[in-house]
C-alpha cells in the first residue's frame, strides 16, 4: 500500500499531464473553448426548466432552474467520468503496451480532469445562486468534503470498470443504457423527497450518487446541516467502493500488457 | 560491480485467443464448454541471464525468437509467468517511440508528457528541456502540434526525449533507423556517451553490425531459448553461420524440387535445339582442387565453374561474371572473364573454367560467390544466372599469425609507432663502424639526440629488436645472423643528413622454388626502388636517397612471391616467407 502510494507520488507530474491533455484536447478544436464548461450547464439547465415547468407546469418545485443546476453539475461529473474512464485503458492500450507506468493513472485522470470541469462549472452555480437569491452561507464549507467523497467513489468505480472492459469490451456498450438508467434512478430532475419513503431507502443505499446529490442539495438550496451520520455512512460506501474497485484492477492490471 | 538486470529461470506463457475478442457471448459460450479454442505459447523458456551495471549487451535472434518479450519483462510491461526479473534502476525504453504523444498537442507538451510516462518530475524535464530541443533540431517547430510533423521529425522528437532524460538503464528495439544518416550517427555517438558514463544497455536489432558495434556481450534466441550468450563477435558470427546453413538448405530443397520438374519438362519435350550456354554447376575449391568450404585469410580459392555450350557459333561472345558477396549481400568483388565462343561447336558436354583467388584478402565471415553468364555486348540480357548462392567461411586466424584487424578484408598495412624527434637540434652524426653493436637505441649516430632516435646501422638478429615493426620473424643464423621477412617488413631507421644511398644485404636460399624474386623498398611510403633477385647468395642492393626523407623514416621491403615452407614439403613450417635480411645501413 505504501509502495503503491510512493509510485504514485512519484508519478504525479505524469497524473497532472494527463489531466492537462484531457482538457486542453478537449476544447483545443471548439471556438468557445473551456467557456463550454461553463456554457453547457447553463444549456442543459434551460432544457430541464423548459420541459419541466412548461411541458410540465404541474411541477410543484421552487426555483426550478438553480434546483437542476445543483443536481446537474455533480452528475455530469458522474456520468463522463465513468463514461470515458471505462474506455480508458482499451483505448490507450498502445501506450501501455510500449511504457511501463502505474496503469491506475489513466482512469483515475479521467475523473480528475472531470473534477476541474465540475470546478469551473461551479462559477456559474454560484453566480445563479446569486441571481435566484440563494444566501452564500458558511455551511458551504462543506462543498469541498462532499466533492472529496464524490471524487473517491468515482475513482473506485472507474477503475473498476475500465479493468473490467478489459477483458469484457462489451462493458463500454452496455454503460450507454447503464448510466441512462442510474440517472432515472438519481433525484436530479426530481426531489428525492416525493418518493416513497421504502423507495428512498433503497435508493440511497444501491445508488451513492442519490445520497450525494441530495447532500449538495441540503448544502446548498436547503442551507441547512446536513445529518452527519449520513454523510459519513456515504463516505464508507465511496471508501468501499474505491478499495474494491482498486483491488480488482490491481489485480487486473498485471495482464493488461498481454491482453490488449 | 552488481547486477543491473538479472533474469532467473524466467519463461513466459502467452495464451493465444483464435477467434475476436473476449466478451459476455464468449464467456457464456465459455461456461457451458469449458475451454474455447484457447493456445499456449511460450514465448520465452527457463531464460536466465544477468546484465551488470554498465554493460551493453546485444540480443539477437529470428522473428518470434522473444526478443521483444525479454524487452516488455524488464521494463515491467509484462509479468513472468514463471521465474523472476531483478532490474536495479530506472528505465528508459527506446520499445516504441513516441507511443506516448498525442498528435493535437504541441512538441513542447508532448515533451512534458513523454518525460512524465518516465516517472520524471516537471524540475526534472526542465532541466534536459533544451538538451532535448537541442538534439532534435526541432527547436522552430516545438510549439506545433506534432500532428504536423513528418514522420522524420516525429520520430526524431521521441528519440531525443527518450535518449535524453537521465535513466540508468535504456532499452532499445531496433529503432536506430531514425531519420537521415547525421542524425542517426549523433544517436550512436549518444549511444556511447551513454556507455562512457557507465549506463546499461540492452540493444534488440538484426541490424548485427550495430549489435556487434555498439555491444560487448550478446544473447542469441531461437524460439524463446537461449542459443548462446557470449562475445558479441563469437554470438553474431555463430548466428550468422546458422542462418546462412538453413538459407542453403532452404535453396538446396528448392534446386531439388526444380531440377525435377526440369526433368519432367525434359521428358515432356525433345531436346531444344536452341543455341544457349548454361551454367551447370559452381564448385568452390581449395588451391589443391579439393572441395570445401572453410577458408582462412591468405588462403588460395578456385570458383569452378561447370558450364556447357549448345550450337556456341550461333551465340555472340559472352562475359562470364563472378561474384563475391558478404552476408549482408553487399558485393565485394566482380570478376569478368570474356570468353569467345567463335569456332566453338560444343555438344551438350561441359567445360570447366577456374577462376582462382590467390591470398585471399576476406576477414572472418560468411560469404557467398554468385556467376552469371551474358553477351558481352548487352550486359543486360544474361543467358543464364546461377541462382544458387554458394557460400564459403573464412575462419578467424589463429592470434600467432599476428594480425590484429576486423573489417571484411585485410589491408596491407603498417603501423609506424616512433618518436618524432625534432631535426633542429640534432647533433651532426656520426657514421657507425660497421660490427659494433648499436642495441642502444640512440646511442650510437647521434649522441644526445633524443631518445626516439632509431640506428642508423642495423645488424638484423642483433641489434634489432626495438627498430622493428611488423613483418619479422625471429632470428635465425648459422654462421651468418639474419632474419625472415613476411611478403611485407618495416622498420625504423635513422638516415643521416648526409646520406646518399641505403643498402640492404639480403638473399633468396629458396632459388629451387622461386628462381626469380623480385621486390621494392619503400622509405616513409615512398618507393626509392625496385630489385629483383636470381641467385641464392647474399647480395648487396643499393638504392639511391634521391627525394626520400632524412631523419627517423621507417622503411618497408616488399617482396613477391612469398613462399610456404609447408607447400614445399616442411610440413612444420607454416610461416609464409618474403626475404632473407641480414643488414640494413645508409652512406
Amino acid at each position: 500500500m505504501l509502495v503503491k502510494l510512493r509510485q504514485l507520488l512519484k508519478y504525479r507530474e505524469l497524473v497532472r499531464n494527463l489531466v492537462v491533455r484531457d482538457l486542453k484536447i478537449r476544447y483545443k478544436r471548439s471556438f468557445l473553448g473551456f467557456i463550454w464548461s461553463l456554457l453547457n450547464p447553463l444549456l442543459m439547465m434551460m432544457v430541464f426548466t423548459l420541459v419541466f415547468t412548461v411541458m410540465m407546469p404541474n411541477n410543484r418545485i421552487d426555483k426550478f432552474p438553480i434546483f437542476i443546476l445543483v443536481a446537474i453539475l455533480p452528475w455530469n461529473w458522474c456520468s463522463a467520468a465513468v463514461a470515458s474512464a471505462t474506455g480508458s485503458i482499451v483505448s490507450n492500450g498502445g501506450l501501455i503496451k510500449k511504457v511501463y507506468f502505474p496503469r491506475e493513472l489513466l482512469p483515475m485522470s479521467v475523473v480528475l480532469s472531470n473534477l476541474v470541469n465540475f470546478l469551473l462549472a461551479l462559477i456559474v452555480l454560484f453566480a445563479m445562486l446569486l441571481i435566484f437569491g440563494v444566501q452564500i452561507k458558511l455551511i458551504f464549507a462543506l462543498l469541498p468534503v462532499i466533492i472529496f467523497i464524490q471524487m473517491v467513489f468515482l475513482m473506485g468505480l472507474a477503475l473498476f470498470l475500465s479493468a473490467l472492459n478489459v477483458s469484457f469490451r462489451d462493458a463500454e456498450v452496455i454503460m450507454d443504457v447503464a448510466i441512462l438508467a442510474w440517472f432515472f434512478l438519481t433525484p436530479v430532475f426530481y426531489d428525492i423527497g416525493d418518493l416513497f419513503p421504502d423507495y428512498s431507502r433503497w435508493l440511497y443505499i444501491v445508488n451513492p450518487m442519490a445520497s450525494l446529490i441530495s447532500t449538495y442539495r441540503i448544502i446548498l438550496l436547503g442551507g441547512g446541516a446536513p445529518d452527519m451520520f449520513f454523510v459519513l455512512r456515504t463516505f464508507a460506501t465511496a471508501l468501499a467502493v474505491f478499495f474494491a474497485g482498486y483491488w480488482y484492477f490491481a489485480r487486473r492490471a498485471r495482464t493488461f500488457g498481454e491482453e490488449l | 560491480m552488481t547486477d543491473a538486470i538479472r533474469l532467473e529461470n524466467v519463461s513466459k506463457k502467452f495464451i493465444i485467443q483464435h477467434e475476436g475478442n473476449r466478451s459476455f457471448q464468449d464467456l457464456l459460450v465459455n461456461l457451458l464448454r469449458n475451454n474455447g479454442s484457447r493456445e499456449e505459447f511460450w514465448a520465452l523458456n527457463n531464460a536466465s541471464f544477468s546484465v551488470s551495471e554498465g554493460e551493453s549487451v546485444g540480443i539477437i535472434g529470428h522473428n518470434g525468437s522473444g526478443k521483444s518479450t525479454i524487452l516488455k519483462l524488464i521494463s515491467k510491461i509484462i509479468e513472468p509467468t514463471e521465474g523472476k526479473v531483478v532490474v536495479n534502476g530506472t528505465i528508459s525504453s527506446l520499445l516504441e517511440l513516441g507511443a506516448g504523444f498525442h498528435p493535437d498537442l504541441t512538441g513542447r507538451e508532448n515533451i512534458f508528457l513523454n518525460g512524465s510516462l518516465l516517472g520524471f518530475s516537471r524540475r526534472e524535464i526542465l532541466q534536459k528541456f533544451d538538451g532535448i530541443v537541442d538534439f532534435s533540431e526541432l527547436s522552430r517547430f516545438i510549439d506545433v502540434p506534432v500532428k504536423h510533423y513528418s514522420s522524420g521529425m516525429y520520430m526524431r522528437l521521441a528519440f531525443s526525449v527518450a535518449i535524453n532524460v537521465d535513466t540508468d538503464i535504456l532499452l532499445i528495439d531496433e529503432v536506430l533507423a531514425v531519420g537521415d544518416k547525421a542524425f542517426q550517427d549523433k544517436c550512436l555517438e549518444r549511444i556511447r556517451d551513454f556507455q562512457r558514463i557507465g549506463k546499461t544497455i540492452i540493444f534488440v536489432s538484426h541490424a548485427l553490425e550495430s549489435v556487434k558495434n555498439i555491444c560487448t556481450r550478446a544473447i542469441w534466441l531461437d524460439h524463446g531459448n537461449i542459443r548462446s550468450i557470449g562475445e558479441s563477435k563469437k554470438v553474431v558470427f555463430d548466428y550468422v553461420c546458422e542462418v546462412e546453413q538453413e538459407q542453403e538448405d532452404e535453396e538446396q530443397q528448392r534446386q531439388r524440387e526444380q531440377v525435377g520438374r526440369q526433368a519432367q519438362n525434359a521428358q515432356r519435350q525433345d531436346a531444344p535445339a536452341t543455341a544457349g550456354i548454361q551454367i551447370r554447376d559452381v564448385k568452390i575449391l581449395g588451391p589443391d582442387r579439393i572441395e570445401r568450404r572453410t577458408f582462412r585469410t591468405g588462403d588460395d580459392l578456385v570458383v569452378r565453374l561447370l558450364y556447357s555450350v549448345h550450337n556456341g557459333e550461333l551465340l555472340p561472345d559472352c562475359t562470364f561474371s563472378v561474384n563475391i558477396n558478404d552476408a549482408s549481400a553487399t558485393l565485394i568483388h566482380r570478376a569478368l572473364y570474356p570468353l569467345s565462343l567463335a569456332g566453338r561447336k560444343r555438344g551438350p558436354e561441359r567445360d570447366i573454367l577456374d577462376l582462382k583467388y590467390t591470398s585471399l584478402p576476406l576477414l572472418e565471415g560468411v560469404y557467398s560467390v554468385a556467376v552469371a553468364v551474358w553477351p558481352t555486348d548487352a550486359p543486360d540480357c544474361a543467358l543464364d544466372v546461377h541462382h544458387q548462392k554458394h557460400r564459403f567461411t573464412i575462419e578467424r586466424c589463429e592470434p600467432s599469425h599476428g594480425v590484429l584487424e576486423d573489417g571484411l578484408v585485410t589491408l596491407r598495412h603498417v603501423w609506424l609507432d616512433g618518436v618524432v624527434t625534432s631535426h633542429v637540434d640534432r647533433d651532426v652524426p656520426v657514421r657507425d663502424e660497421p660490427g659494433s653493436p648499436t642495441g642502444e637505441q640512440g646511442a650510437n649516430g647521434h649522441a644526445g639526440g633524443g631518445g626516439g632516435a632509431w640506428p642508423t646501422h642495423v645488424y638484423l638478429g642483433e641489434n634489432d629488436a626495438a627498430c622493428l615493426r611488423d613483418g619479422w620473424y625471429d632470428p635465425e643464423g648459422h654462421g651468418q645472423k639474419y632474419r625472415w621477412t613476411t611478403g611485407r617488413a618495416s622498420l625504423f631507421v635513422t638516415l643521416p643528413e648526409f646520406a646518399s644511398r641505403l643498402f640492404l644485404k639480403v638473399s633468396n636460399p629458396a632459388v629451387e622454388v622461386r628462381e626469380c624474386l623480385t621486390g621494392h623498398v619503400l622509405v616513409n611510403g615512398a618507393s626509392i626502388g625496385e630489385f629483383q633477385l636470381n641467385g641464392g647468395e647474399l647480395t648487396s642492393l643499393s638504392f639511391a636517397l634521391d627525394g626520400a626523407g632524412r631523419g627517423d623514416v621507417g622503411v618497408t621491403i616488399e617482396v613477391s612471391p612469398t613462399i610456404v615452407p609447408r607447400q614445399i614439403g616442411i610440413n612444420s613450417d607454416y610461416r609464409e616467407l618474403g626475404l632473407i635480411v641480414q643488414e640494413i645501413w645508409s652512406e
